[in-house]
C-alpha cells in the first residue's frame, strides 16, 4: 500500500488495481469460462447446488467483479457463497450498512465500468427502489436479485412465495422501464443470472432476477447447466471521442458510456433528466427525447428464445413462471397421462413484454390457466395488462407458504379439459 | 523494438478544472468559491480530469460534479457516500471526492456518513455546509440552531444541533477538518491534504447561503484559524472538537489508521473453477 | 445590500485579529520591484477573472445589465494586468512567490466577495462592490509604500498606489452617473424556482 505523495498518484493508495478490473472490456460474446471445458467437471457431469449458489455463479459468469450486500433471509446465501468466489477471480464484495447503500455502492462500481451485483428479498427490494430509478435515468447496468419470500412487509421471510412481481414491473416512480426475469429451475437460477448481466450491461439498465426462496434454499442434484454465451459487453467510449455525448440519441437507443479513467469524454451522470450531454434539463423536448430513448432500448431488443420456455401442444395453455414451473411440468405429464394435451409457457422474461412472441405461443390456444403463487395475482394482472390472452382465462393462485402442487394442478388440467 | 512512450502530458490548470457550464447556484452563494478550491487543489495535486471523479447527492452543492471536467455522478439524496465507496472500490486508480450539502450528509446520509468513516475507504468527503436546506427554499437543517424560525418548523426545531465533525472522529475518520468558502486558497490547501492523506477524509466548508441565511455573510468576520494545531491523538482531537464553537478553521485531526481493504484473493482462478465446489 | 462591514466584538480571552484570515504582513517580504509588480499583476487578473464569474452568475439568473457591467470591470481588469506585463517587459505572467501570494485577507484585495451579490442587483451595487475593491487595493499598496524596505520599491508601490486612487476616482465618477435603486428593489413578485 503506497503512501499518498503529492502527484497523480494521490488518492490511490488501496488493493492493487490489477485485482479489480479497471476497465473491464470483456472481450467477444464468449461468457468468461463458459466456453471452456470445465476441468473440473465432464460435459456430463452432476452438481449438488442450491438456487442461491447458482445464482452467485451465474453472475460470475456473466462478469460480475463487484457486488455490495446486506444480509437478508433468504438472499444471504446468496452474498455468501459470491464473497469467497468474487475473492478468488479478482473481484470485490463488501458488506454495506443496508440495502440503501448496497444498490448505491453496486451503482457506483458501475459507473466506474465494473459489472456489479446485489441480492436481496422482497423488504430490501423496496428500499431499493429509488435507486434502481436512479439506474434507470443515468443508464447504469445493475442486476438485483430479490429472492422472493412471503409478504407483505416483514411477512413470511423463511417461505416462498411470488408476490413481487407487481413491484419489479410497477415498482419506480415515473416512467421507468426495466428488465424483468425470473429463473424457472435451480440450475436455470445460474443461466438466467448470467443473462440478466447480459443484458443490464447490453442495455445499460437495471435488471431484476426474480428468484425466490424455494429455489434458493433448495439443494438439489441437476446436471451440469449447459454453458452459455452470454456474456455482459457494455458499448464504451473511445478515448477523446470528439464532442462526446453521454446520452447521444441512437437508433437502438444505445449509447457509447465514457468510463472514468477515459480521456477526452468526462461527464455528469445524472438522475435528474438530462439533455443528450447530461446536461440537466426540465425542458419537454429532451423529456421527451429521453423518456423514448430509453424505452426503445429496452423494446428493441432482440431478446431471444430464451424468453420463455414453450412446450408441449394442446387448446390448454398453462402461463406460468418461476418455480411453479417444475410442478406445473409434472402436472401436464400426468395430464399427458390422462390424454389431456397441454402447452407450457413458462417465461422467463417478465419484462419488457414480449407481447408478440405470447400471441404467437398461444396461437390456437382456447384457454389459459395462469399459475402462480401469490394471493392477488400479480402475474395474471400483469399478463392482462401488457399482452392479449386468448379465449377463457382462469387463475390458479395461492400465497405461500405451502408450494402449489403437481397434483392440484393436474386435477385442475383434467377437470377443465372435460367441462 | 519501439515501445509507445507516452506523450509529456501538459499540466492541468485549475482553469483547465471548470467546465462550462455556469452553476445555477444563487450570485451570492459561498459555492462558487468551493468550485473554485476544487479547481484549485485538482490542479495543485497534478490529477488529470479523467482520472478524478466526483461523486454527489442532492441539493445546491450536490450541483458541483457538472461545474467540474472530471467524471462526475450525480446520484439520489443521501446516498454519495454509497455510490462513491463503491466506485472507489470498483476503480482504486481513481481519486474519489465527494461533494453533499448539511441536509444531504447530515440527514438522510446520516447512516452512510457514520458508516463511511468507520469503514475508512480512501476517499475524501466534502460537506458545504449552511445551516438550511436551501435547494428546497429554506427549512431547518440537522445544523441549523434550535430556535431558527421557518416556515416547516415554527419558532425552531426545539433539537440539538448535530455536530458533524464530532460524529466524524467517533465513527474513526482518519482526517478531519473545517475550511472557510470564503478563504478559496486556504480551503484549497486543506483539500489538498484531505486526499493526499490516505483513508476517509471528512472537510466541512462552511458555505454561506445568502438567500435562506443572509445574516451568514457575516461568518467572514466569525472565522478564525483555529488555535489548536493538528493532532494525530483523537482522544485529544475529541477534546477539542468537542468544545469548538463551529468556527475554528483548519485540519483539527489526522490519523494513521490504513485505508480500508476489501478481502482480497489473489484473483488467480477463472470462474470455471469455482465449479469444483459443485461436482459430485 | 452594502458590505457589511461591522466588526464582532472580540471574544472574552480571544485575541482579536485585524481581518478575519489575516495572515503575516506581505510588505515585510516584498524586496523587489519585480516582486511587487507580480503583487500588483495577480491582483488585477484576479479580479478580472472574479468580475468574469461575476458576470456569469448574473447572466445564468437573466440580470443582464449587471452581467454586462461586470464584464465591463473584468476588461478593464485585465487591461491592467496587461499593463503591468507591458510596463515590466514581462511576455509572460510571474511566477507566483515561492510559498504563493501572502495576502492581508483571504484574497487578493480587488477581488470581489462573491457573498455580496444578489440575484437583483442593480449596476449602483456592483459599483459599490467595485469601490470597496478599488479602495483595499488602494490601502493594499498604500501599506506596501509604509513598510518598504528601500526606495526603489517604495517608489513604485507609491505609483500603484496612485494608479488605484485613479481607479478609485473612476468608479466614484461612474456612481454619480448611476441611478440609485429604489427602496424595494431586492422584493421579487414572482421568486425563482429551481428544486432538484
Amino acid at each position: 500500500m503506497a503512501t499518498a505523495t503529492h502527484n497523480a498518484r494521490a488518492g490511490s493508495t488501496c488493493h492493487h488495481a490489477a485485482n479489480v478490473p479497471a476497465v473491464p472490456r470483456l472481450s467477444g460474446n464468449v461468457a468468461p469460462g463458459a466456453s471452456q471445458e470445465s476441468a473440473a467437471a465432464g460435459k456430463d457431469a452432476r452438481w449438488l447446488i442450491t438456487g442461491n449458489q447458482a445464482t452467485g455463479y451465474g453472475a460470475v459468469r456473466g462478469g460480475v467483479r463487484f457486488v455490495a450486500g446486506y444480509p437478508i433471509t433468504p438472499a444471504t446465501e446468496v452474498l455468501e457463497w459470491l464473497a469467497p468466489a468474487l475473492a478468488d477471480v479478482g473481484g470485490v464484495l463488501v458488506q454495506a450498512e443496508d440495502e440503501l447503500a448496497s444498490i448505491n455502492m453496486i451503482i457506483g462500481a458501475s459507473f466506474g465500468g465494473v459489472p456489479s451485483l446485489t441480492a436481496t428479498s422482497g423488504p430490501g427490494l423496496s428500499l431499493m427502489i429509488e435507486a434502481l430509478g436512479l439506474a434507470v435515468a443515468a443508464e447504469v447496468p445493475i442486476v438485483v436479485v430479490d429472492v422472493m419470500r412471503g409478504g407483505p412487509s416483514t411477512g413470511i421471510p423463511a417461505k416462498s412465495e411470488q408476490s413481487d412481481v407487481s413491484i419489479a414491473v410497477n415498482g419506480l416512480h415515473g416512467d421507468a422501464p426495466r428488465i424483468v426475469v425470473a429463473p424457472n429451475s435451480v440450475s436455470d437460477c445460474l443461466v438466467t443470472t448470467q443473462w440478466a448481466v447480459h443484458l443490464a450491461e447490453t442495455l445499460q439498465s437495471p435488471a431484476i432476477v426474480l428468484s425466490d426462496q424455494f429455489f434458493g434454499q433448495t439443494r438439489a442434484v441437476v446436471d451440469r447447466p449447459p454453458d452459455a454465451t452470454y456474456a455482459g459487453r457494455r458499448l464504451t467510449a473511445a478515448p477523446n471521442a470528439d464532442a462526446y455525448k453521454r446520452y447521444a440519441v441512437t437508433e437502438s437507443g444505445i449509447s457509447p458510456m465514457a468510463i472514468p479513467g477515459n480521456p477526452g469524454t468526462a461527464y455528469t451522470a445524472d438522475g435528474l433528466e438530462h439533455t443528450d450531454r447530461g446536461i440537466p434539463s426540465s425542458g419537454a423536448r429532451d423529456h421527451t427525447i429521453q423518456l423514448a430513448k430509453r424505452e426503445r432500448k429496452l423494446l428493441g431488443h432482440e431478446y431471444g428464445d430464451f424468453w420463455a420456455d414453450i412446450e408441449g401442444e394442446g387448446d390448454i395453455a398453462v402461463v406460468t413462471f418461476g418455480s411453479c414451473t417444475g410442478p406445473v411440468r409434472e402436472a401436464r405429464s400426468r395430464a399427458a397421462a390422462d390424454g389431456v394435451q397441454t402447452r407450457l409457457v413458462s417465461m422467463r422474461l417478465l419484462a419488457p413484454a414480449q407481447a408478440d412472441r405470447l400471441a404467437k405461443a398461444l396461437a390456437g390456444v382456447k384457454r389459459v390457466l395462469v399459475v402462480e403463487q401469490n394471493h392477488s395475482g400479480q402475474f395474471l394482472k400483469y399478463l392482462r395488462s401488457e399482452f392479449q390472452l386468448p379465449g377463457e382465462v382462469k387463475s390458479f393462485r395461492r400465497p405461500g407458504p405451502l408450494p402449489i402442487r403437481a397434483d392440484e394442478l393436474h386435477h385442475q388440467l383434467v377437470d377443465w379439459s372435460r367441462a | 523494438m519501439t515501445t509507445a512512450t507516452a506523450r509529456p502530458t501538459v499540466p492541468i490548470s485549475a482553469r483547465d478544472f471548470k467546465s462550462d457550464y455556469n452553476p445555477i447556484w444563487c450570485p451570492g452563494c459561498g459555492d462558487y468559491s468551493v468550485v473554485l478550491s476544487f479547481t484549485r487543489a485538482f490542479a495543485s495535486l497534478g490529477l488529470r480530469p479523467e482520472n478524478t471523479a466526483v461523486v454527489s447527492g442532492i441539493g445546491c452543492s450536490s450541483r458541483i460534479p457538472a461545474y467540474l471536467t472530471s467524471y462526475g455522478f450525480h446520484g439520489v439524496h443521501g446516498r454519495s457516500l454509497a455510490a462513491a465507496a463503491g466506485l472507489k472500490l470498483a476503480r482504486p486508480d481513481l481519486t474519489v471526492v465527494v461533494a453533499s450539502g448539511d441536509g444531504d450528509g447530515y440527514s438522510i446520509g446520516g447512516n452512510h456518513f457514520m458508516h463511511a468513516c468507520r469503514r475508512n475507504v480512501d476517499m475524501t468527503y466534502v460537506v458545504m455546509d449552511n445551516h438550511v436546506y436551501g435547494m428546497t427554499k429554506g427549512q431547518p437543517s440537522p445544523t441549523t440552531e434550535p430556535d431558527w424560525n421557518s416556515k416547516l418548523s415554527p419558532g425552531g426545531t426545539g433539537v440539538r444541533t448535530f455536530h458533524p465533525l464530532v460524529i466524524a472522529l467517533a465513527a474513526g475518520a482518519n482526517f478531519v477538518a473545517r475550511a472557510f468558502s470564503g478563504d478559496p486558497s486556504g480551503t484549497a490547501n486543506v483539500l489538498v491534504e484531505a486526499i493526499k492523506t490516505p483513508g476517509f477524509s471528512f472537510v466541512e466548508i462552511l458555505s454561506p447561503c445568502v438567500t435562506f441565511r443572509p445574516e451568514q455573510r457575516e461568518w467572514k468576520n466569525a472565522v478564525r484559524p483555529a488555535p489548536v494545531g493538528t493532532t494525530n491523538d483523537p482522544a485529544r482531537a475529541a477534546r477539542y472538537i468537542m468544545t469548538d464553537d463551529g468556527f475554528n478553521l483548519g485540519i483539527l485531526y489526522r490519523g494513521e489508521r490504513a485505508p480500508y481493504q476489501p478481502p482480497m484473493g489473489r484473483g488467480s482462478k477463472q470462474p470455471a473453477d469455482l465449479e469444483k465446489g459443485f461436482a459430485i | 445590500m452594502n458590505a457589511k462591514k461591522a466588526a464582532a466584538k472580540p471574544a472574552r480571552g480571544h485575541p482579536r485579529k485585524a481581518a478575519a484570515g489575516a495572515k503575516s504582513r506581505p510588505e515585510a517580504r516584498i524586496a523587489s520591484i519585480d516582486e511587487l509588480m507580480a503583487y500588483a499583476y495577480a491582483l488585477e487578473l484576479e479580479a478580472a477573472e472574479r468580475y468574469a464569474e461575476f458576470a456569469d452568475a448574473m447572466e445564468a439568473h437573466n440580470n443582464r445589465e449587471v452581467a454586462e457591467l461586470f464584464r465591463k470591470l473584468a476588461r478593464i481588469e485585465n487591461r491592467h494586468a496587461e499593463q503591468v506585463l507591458e510596463e515590466m517587459g514581462w511576455v509572460s505572467p510571474p511566477d507566483a512567490p515561492h510559498g504563493g501570494y501572502k495576502w492581508e485577507g483571504f484574497e487578493a484585495p480587488e477581488s470581489g466577495d462573491v457573498t455580496e451579490l444578489h440575484y437583483l442587483m442593480q449596476p449602483y451595487h456592483a459599483l459599490q462592490i467595485a469601490l470597496h475593491n478599488e479602495k483595499r487595493a488602494h490601502a493594499f499598496f498604500g501599506s506596501l509604500v509604509k513598510q518598504a524596505r528601500n526606495a526603489k520599491v517604495r517608489k513604485a508601490a507609491q505609483e500603484m498606489e496612485q494608479e488605484e486612487a485613479e481607479h478609485v476616482r473612476l468608479i466614484e465618477e461612474w456612481i454619480k452617473r448611476t441611478p440609485k435603486p429604489d427602496a424595494d428593489w431586492a422584493i421579487d413578485p414572482d421568486p425563482p424556482v429551481l428544486a432538484d
